[in-house]
């Protein structure tokens, strides 16, 4: 039990990187896939988040009332910044992926991945 | 080591300070440019892009022959003025000097040939088209230079975004082939990102040259090691090294003439380059060849690659399909060759980076040729090109020449280095996979280049059938059609390149490369 409230925040995150993952690889809509994807991206936040916790710790604001800066009252500030563009760039991979499933469904009028390749099987015997 | 520019003789001028930094600004300001000029003015596209893509090659090539004359001395530049374990700063040795000028000089090409096939694939696209290709170019030139784990990962974003929008551009499959290569490339630098953060968990750090020198006291811990596969297993999955390929065949094959040739000889090639970074100057040999058991099992993967590569480039029905799988073969070299061990290998897997490039290079401008000119990319739109387009069969018999190996060519030494370091290794399996590679690849070449050279005009024989009065003068017409001449010169040059890297090899390899490797490498 200790273990689990210790560590919950890392399995959890596990847990979501493995639905994320698993949803990608195996699923035929590609809806479902960008949806694996967008579970994906956030464990892995999830996980960098959870690394600059630290309990009792305050914002790491260097002000000169407060006196000198004492490092250890401080939670970790550089996890959560890179997470900033971590965030941006899950933001923009999600973009594309969207307007490349439009784009598919706009022209196959469908989403399901089985469907698009047996469409275009029909031209092209040389496929992998 | 940080003033290193200012010692030499080449200059203090202030711009020169800034040129490792000028090289990623320039196309990326380019881009900006692009899209906004690109609203009302379409054909200013191309001019810009290849303005700011001239200017970001003279900054690389410079910065090439300022670290030739320091000795192998690294240049840095301090993003900002901060130091370096807080701020981010970019290093240029000699090993990614030689790639910065390769990146910038593949971009200049691929935008300059794009126009010829631009018009075909994606009409209308034009300052979109501009703007992600010299957007690829910063990033591909960002991530060469870093010295952050971190910013390594956003400028590998920026690169991935983007080609995943230019494949996405082409028509028909195109676009499935892209979302699948987003897919896989978002689960690649995912992996890279979790593991960075192992790394920095223990390390407390993400600059490189901080990480060098904490990570030896961390040999035994498993959070490391964990971190390691996993920044492993993601530049595997970025460059498609077997058996995690998956996306690369059908993103090459269906993306647009033009992005292919910028994409195909850069993006597999920056990440050899970015993965022997990591082996040798993040977690340093003495940790991967000593500490880590199963180091000796990469390059028989790598034999793997090679020989699936090969054996489906030889199958293979469509020409950029055959290419795409050469490329998945190269990556097997240039991967078994960073994982040899020795001198010998890396040499040859850093060397075969700059040959690799220009080569495939070669290859998909070939293949635009044949698109401009509305031929089937199979072996059937080959015959009379050798009569129809000399100078552009010049160029492509070049890249064969070199694909397969052969001497005054720069595939002919990288193969050296690469079977040197083999026998010196004991990696027989990898040993006889390179020369099963050349076989297979002079098999593909051959057998293109007799099709090419000895089978008569297809449009000779069509139009014969038609009738007579138009008969001559059609044939005529097609038999001196010109050669696509903005695909052409960009492909003579690359071909040229490819020559002057055999020729001037050992220069190469003595200023610049040899110095990059580290002196604890045996």
């Amino acid at each position: 039990m200790d273990f689990l409230i210790a560590k919950g925040n890392y399995l959890l995150a596990v847990v979501l990187m493995m639905v994320g993952l698993w949803a990608m690889m195996a699923k035929n809509n590609l809806m479902k896939k960008i949806l694996g994807m967008a579970i994906f991206q956030p464990a892995i936040i999830l996980f960098y988040v959870s690394i600059s916790t630290k309990r009792g710790a305050t914002l790491p604001v260097a002000w000169a009332k407060l006196g000198p800066p004492q490092p250890e009252q401080y939670a970790n500030p550089l996890p959560q910044v890179l997470m900033l563009t971590a965030i941006v760039v899950g933001v923009a991979t999600l973009g594309v992926a969207l307007a490349l499933a439009q784009k598919l469904y706009r022209h196959y009028h469908t989403l399901e991945e089985d469907e698009i390749l047996a469409r275009e099987a029909g031209g092209r015997p040389d496929h992998e | 080591m940080n003033e290193a520019l200012s010692g030499m003789t080449v200059g203090d001028t202030c711009l020169l300070r800034h040129l490792p930094v000028l090289v990623e600004l320039f196309p990326f300001f380019g881009a900006l440019t692009v899209t906004l000029i690109g609203l009302r003015w379409r054909s200013l596209c191309q001019p810009i892009a290849l303005t700011a893509l001239a200017f970001s090659f003279a900054c690389s090539m410079t910065l090439c022959f300022i670290v030739a004359q320091g000795n192998g001395q690294p240049v840095e530049y301090r993003l900002g003025g901060w130091p370096p374990p807080i701020g981010i700063i970019y290093v240029i040795d000699g090993m990614n000097a030689a790639v910065l000028a390769l990146v910038s000089g593949v971009g200049f090409l691929a935008a300059w040939s794009a126009r010829a096939t631009l018009g075909l694939d994606a009409p209308g696209k034009e300052p979109a088209f501009y703007a992600l290709l010299l957007l690829t170019v910063a990033g591909l030139a960002g991530m060469s230079v870093t010295g952050d784990a971190f910013n390594l990962y956003v400028l590998m974003e920026v690169t991935s975004i983007c080609t995943y929008a230019l494949v996405g551009m082409g028509r028909g499959r195109a676009a499935l082939a892209g979302f699948n290569y987003l897919i896989l490339g978002t689960i690649g630098a995912s992996f890279y990102l979790l593991g960075v953060g192992y790394i920095y968990i223990k390390t407390g750090t993400l600059n490189i040259a901080d990480l060098a020198s904490v990570l030896p006291g961390l040999r035994e811990s498993p959070a490391i090691k964990a971190g390691f596969l996993l920044i492993l297993v993601g530049s595997f999955l970025k460059m498609g090294f077997f058996p995690l390929h998956g996306w690369l065949p059908s993103a090459y094959t269906f993306a647009p003439s033009a992005a292919a040739t910028l994409m195909a000889p850069l993006v597999t090639k920056v990440w050899i380059y970015v993965m022997a970074r990591m082996l040798f100057s993040i977690f340093l040999p003495e940790y991967v060849f000593e500490n880590l058991n199963w180091s000796e099992w990469i390059p028989y993967f790598a034999a793997a690659a090679i020989v699936f590569g090969a054996y489906r480039a030889v199958r293979a029905q469509e020409l950029r399909r055959a290419f795409a799988y050469l490329i998945i073969a190269e990556v097997g070299y240039m991967v078994g060759g960073v994982w040899l061990g020795n001198r010998n290998g890396l040499t040859g897997a850093l060397f075969h980076v700059l040959v690799d490039g220009l080569m495939t290079l070669c290859l998909f401008l070939f293949a635009a040729a044949l698109a401009a000119r509305k031929l089937p990319l199979t072996r059937e739109g080959l015959p009379g090109l050798y009569r129809r387009m000399p100078l552009t069969m010049i160029g492509f018999t070049v890249a064969a020449l070199s694909m397969i190996g052969l001497p005054p060519t720069g595939g002919f030494f990288s193969k050296w280095y690469l079977l040197t370091g083999a026998l010196e290794a004991k990696s027989y399996a990898y040993f006889v996979a390179l020369i099963l590679a050349s076989l297979a690849n002079a098999f593909l070449f051959f057998r293109l280049i007799e099709k090419a050279h000895f089978e008569p005009l297809q449009d000779h024989q069509d139009h014969a059938e038609h009738g007579h009065a138009p008969d001559t003068s059609s044939h005529d017409q097609s038999r001196h059609e010109p050669e696509p001449w903005s695909i052409t010169l960009p492909m003579l040059i690359a071909a040229t390149g490819v020559l002057a890297l055999g020729i001037f090899s050992s220069q190469i390899v003595g200023g610049l490369l040899r110095d990059a490797i580290p002196e604890v490498w045996p």
